[in-house]
């Protein structure tokens, strides 16, 4: 019930800020405070706000305790994306004066054509990215309020659509500044009392996990979902009945509905084709899904990296500083207060393995961090814990998902059907149509797979076309267009056969799980050979020139 | 009937555009013979098929200039070649010379079309230049009505308060600068709201502070890049024809936002309005001279930069108030703040 | 708003409005640089600066994971009761890439403003300016 009231309270203050918040001037005097830009500061908050998502608060500490400490190479690569977008992109991108990417297509190619597969690409990307978003939001809201997952994801949509309709996002800079603190408060708080207030036993198990995992008490786990597991030894449950059922080591199956209690000290099975908990695998700070941590990592890391700058609406917030200059020192600001946010995730991943350990057979990792401290802080404390994280979950979700309902809505309004006047309300209806029917059958997939996803195919398309079309006078129409149809097919593709569809084992499965390792080359040369074949224009050095003049 | 189209395209850039070759091939073409050259006062710009020798060519040339007539000859081979001035806005521009039994009357047909597009061309630029001097224009036309307002205010305030019209002289020369300036055609939101700020802080004064102003403005769209003095006009206009005529209190609202890749300015006053034949008669274009300066020009200019669906949207009835709407693109190639 | 209201406008723009799709539209050109040469000097110098910065990145996160995977000895060294490791990755990494941002900002801004005291006094525009 507090959690539904924190979260209330967090939709109802985002709408009053994004409403009311424009600064209002009743005298000429104010006229001048009204007409001076919005500061660094509030604007790098902004950016953050925007930026971390369902995925940074709640994906990040489930994938902990799920696959161990290599997740945290994702947050890394959050971080690291604005490293790359200061070095390649930001000062360029504002002196072109270009809102969205097909924008700067425009400036840079000035061809309008292009405006449409740019549309196709920012629709593709924002609708991967949405549909984590919904997810997010669809297990906590239905966690906090009992109700089942798809009226969490309904209700979701209404609430984001809504908001934006009402006016919610006229302020966009001050809501979504709002939504960091919120954010970087409620998560770090209950972090923060969870590690001051746990056991120094539960705390030295979390830094220990070679002691492996073990129920801290007996545990009932209802499996909402049939699963597989596995068990190092054998252990005897029972069931609800009271019966006593002994499982061997080794493999087990169990249907959805099944309700076993775990005795107190029973080590933890672990779903078949995960890293034992705590395991060699698990504590070893490298992605290992599928047996080539090396190159998985580093996949990762390049999708995610050069991804960040190819994110339609990152992309948008530097049109908001007045010169190329304050946008640069923006987004070092950024990259501070996503590093001072991504220290939290990983103490509920850690302490999570330790107390909730059953959530990795019920495939519910994505919930940790609003189970967590309700499971280890009994009582009101634990619930305003609870509270606490849901509301951080929810505005994480609530600014996230209204900046990329609005980029997916500007792209299907402006740039994919063109209309005289983009009909944006329309388009953000569809938008959250789309994205709420393709989260409902999504529950089971990780929140970070899905967002990764939209990194990658980021990062394999808009990626090439800004560094290029920013550092290389070369770049031509015919080139980008290639390239960037090569990108997005390819990595879309790729991530969607290894969700979808049964992948052959070994590299090839690798390739089409993380494949950006081979489709951002594959992007990058297609643009350079199309490129060098054909020819650019006139005007071209001259555009590429002007972004680089102060 | 095609190539003749197509021929007005190519000489579309003037008789140095990039495709006059393909419009000698046309010419050529159009008028089955074995050479055509197009040539301006200096000499060949183009030409294609079989060319006499450029000597010829030249004796043929200075024969036209010197006479500003039609000049024939038969070469050695025994074709006759043909050369007809063009003429643009009633001015010798070159000559177009037909080489291989042509018909006289075919070539000076051929000579007057391509006259006639080069016209066009020569319209067309002049047309970009009155663009840009219409804005010129505006800046200038604004001031004679509000300097003599200002500096009257100025004048009457200078014995009893001296401190608020020294504020206002200097508020009065940052608006003249701005208004003056010559850095280009496009300002930033944000500068565009200062100078309707000074704007607004001397037409306090006159109204004896009777005027209520209140802006809202989202951060975000302030340094969207808009055509000089758009804000600032409109504002104008509804203290000019909205609020001077109210009796009491008059209260204009100035509002700002985005709109996913829109920037949205709105302003509002709750003045006497205006009957809608009038507002329609402005924006087309038909309405009464003296008030035919501010919204209609706005409008225009808009149209000219974006597109026609960006034109101005006024709200009003008369006695109702007036709420103009400017919507624009955040983002415009070649629209640039400096 | 006065439900008594009208809305207009001219006659091209309810026209464009009431269309629905928005014809190709002309490009307005864009401005070039005054001095062609020196904006290649500089467009050459801040790729180079990029080039480093974004070198010094790979290096980073390449080199930090490499070694992760090449010496399993950074997982059983404790600092804090902390394995090293776990350390770098979850802690250490932020500051660090902080600082590479801040170093790529200043260098960026420092060859910006050689160029701009190169420049002729009069032909600075004023957009630029820090105020």
């Amino acid at each position: 019930m507090i959690s539904v009231l924190a979260i209330g309270s967090v939709l109802v203050t985002s709408l009053v800020i994004g409403v009311y918040g424009v600064r209002a001037a009743r005298s000429t005097s104010d006229f001048l405070v009204a007409s001076q830009r919005v500061s660094p500061s509030w604007n790098a908050m902004a950016i953050a706000g925007e930026y971390l998502s369902a995925a940074s608060v709640l994906g990040l500490a489930g994938l902990v305790l799920k696959n161990g400490l290599g997740t945290m190479w994702y947050a890394v690569g959050f971080a690291a994306g604005y490293v790359a977008v200061v070095a390649l992109v930001a000062g360029p991108m504002r002196r072109s004066g270009a809102f969205t990417v097909p924008d700067f297509a425009e400036y840079r190619l000035g061809a309008p054509r292009l405006r449409q597969l740019c549309g196709c690409v920012v629709l593709v990307i924002m609708l991967l990215y949405l549909v984590p978003q919904f997810k997010g939001a669809g297990v906590v809201l239905s966690l906090v309020s009992g109700t089942p997952y798809w009226v969490g994801v309904l209700l979701a949509g209404l609430v984001v659509s809504g908001s934006i309709a009402a006016g919610g996002m006229r302020s966009a800079t001050y809501v979504q500044a709002f939504h960091y603190v919120i954010k970087l408060t409620f998560l770090a708080i209950p972090a923060i009392y969870l590690v001051v207030y746990s056991s120094p036993d539960t705390r030295a198990q979390a830094l220990h996990p070679e002691w492996g995992t073990h129920f801290p008490e007996p545990t009932p786990v209802e499996f909402t979902v049939g699963a597989r597991f596995s068990l190092d030894e054998p252990v005897t449950v029972t069931t609800p009945s009271g019966a006593e059922v002994g499982l061997t080591a080794g493999d087990h199956s169990v249907t959805a509905g099944t309700e076993y209690v775990f005795p107190e000290g029973a080590p933890i099975p672990y779903p078949a084709g995960l890293p034992e908990l705590g395991g060699q695998l698990w504590s070893t700070p490298l992605l290992d899904v599928g047996g080539y941590p090396l190159f998985e990592t580093w996949s990762a890391l390049l999708a995610i990296t050069l991804g960040c700058m190819g994110l339609p609406h990152v992309i948008m917030r530097f049109h908001t500083s007045p010169t190329a200059r304050t946008a640069r020192r923006v987004a070092v600001g950024v990259i501070g207060l996503l590093g001072l946010f991504y220290l939290f995730p990983t103490v509920y991943g850690l302490l999570g393995r330790v107390l909730t350990p059953q959530l990795v057979l019920l495939q519910g990792t994505d919930t940790v961090a609003v189970v967590l401290p309700a499971e280890a802080v009994p009582g009101t404390a634990g619930a305003v814990l609870t509270a606490l994280v849901a509301a951080g979950a929810f505005g994480a979700f609530l600014s996230t998902s209204s900046g990329l309902l609005l980029a997916l809505a500007g792209g299907l309004s402006h740039d994919l059907f063109q209309g005289s006047v983009p009909r944006l309300r329309l388009a953000v209806a569809i938008g959250a149509c789309v994205a709420v029917l393709l989260a409902l059958p999504a529950r089971t997939i990780d929140i970070n797979v899905l967002v990764v996803w939209a990194f990658t195919v980021a990062a394999s398309t808009f990626c090439p076309l800004l560094v290029l079309g920013i550092w290389w006078r070369r770049l031509t129409l015919a080139g980008a267009a290639s390239g960037l149809t090569v990108g997005v097919v390819t990595a879309t593709g790729a991530v969607g056969w290894s969700i979808l569809l049964p992948t052959p084992p070994g590299w090839i499965a690798v390739l089409l799980a993380q494949p950006a390792a081979w489709t951002i080359p594959l992007a990058f040369t297609t643009m350079i050979v199309v490129s060098w074949f054909t020819r650019a224009p006139d005007w071209a050095e001259h555009a590429v020139l002007r972004l680089h003049s102060p | 009937m095609r190539q003749v189209h197509a021929l007005g395209a190519d000489l579309q850039d003037g008789l140095h555009g990039r495709k006059v070759p393909s419009a000698a091939r046309r010419l050529r073409q159009l008028l089955a013979v074995d050479g055509v050259v197009l040539a301006d006062l200096d000499g060949p710009v183009a030409a294609h098929g079989k060319r006499p020798d450029p000597e010829e060519v030249e004796t043929l040339l200075a024969q036209v200039f010197e006479y500003g007539s039609n000049a024939r000859t038969r070469l050695a081979d025994g074709t006759s070649v043909c050369a007809v001035p063009l003429y643009v806005a009633d001015e010798l521009a070159g000559s177009l010379v037909a080489s291989g039994h042509p018909l006289e009357a075919d070539v000076e047909a051929a000579a007057a079309l391509v006259s006639d597009s080069l016209d066009h061309a020569a319209l067309r630029r002049a047309r970009a230049r009155i663009a840009a001097a219409d804005l010129r224009t505006l800046r200038a036309q604004i001031s004679p009505h509000f300097v003599h307002n200002a500096l009257a205010v100025i004048a009457a305030l200078v014995r009893t308060d001296p401190d608020r019209a020294r504020h206002l002289l200097s508020d009065f020369a940052d608006y003249l600068r701005y208004g003056f300036s010559e850095k280009g055609d496009y300002a930033t939101l944000s500068e565009e709201l200062e100078a309707t700020q000074t704007y607004l802080e001397l037409q306090r004064a006159r109204f004896h502070d009777r005027l209520d102003i209140s802006v809202r403005m989202a951060p975000e769209v302030l340094p969207v890049a808009i055509p000089f003095l758009v804000v600032q006009p409109i504002v104008e206009n509804a203290i000019r024809h909205g609020l001077e005529r109210k009796e009491g209190r008059g209260h204009i609202s100035v509002s700002g936002f985005g709109e996913g890749p829109l920037c949205v300015i709105e302003i509002e006053d709750d003045g006497v309005g205006m009957h809608p034949d009038l507002a329609r008669s402005l924006l087309a274009g038909t309405g009464p001279e003296s008030r035919s300066v501010g919204l209609a020009n706005v409008d225009q200019r808009l149209r000219a930069v974006y597109g026609p669906e960006y034109g101005l949207v006024i709200e009003t009835a008369p006695g109702e108030g007036t709420k103009v709407t400017v919507r624009v693109p955040r983002f415009t190639r070649g629209v640039v703040a400096r | 708003m006065s439900p008594r209201r009208e809305k207009l406008t001219s006659p091209q723009t309810r026209i464009a409005l009431a269309r629905g799709n928005r014809p190709a539209q002309h490009l307005l050109p864009i401005p070039g640089p005054v001095d062609t040469e020196a904006a290649r000097r500089l467009f050459r110098t801040q790729r180079r600066t990029a080039v480093r910065t974004v070198a010094a990145l790979a290096v980073l996160l390449f080199g930090m994971s490499g070694a992760f995977a090449a010496l399993p000895v950074l997982g059983e060294i404790r600092l804090f009761g902390v394995p090293l490791s776990w350390l770098l990755l979850t802690v250490a990494v932020h500051p660090m890439l902080f600082l590479m941002a801040l170093w790529h900002v200043r260098s960026a801004e420092r060859v910006e403003e050689r160029a701009e005291a190169e420049r002729p006094a009069g032909e600075r525009p004023a957009g630029e300016r820090e105020r």
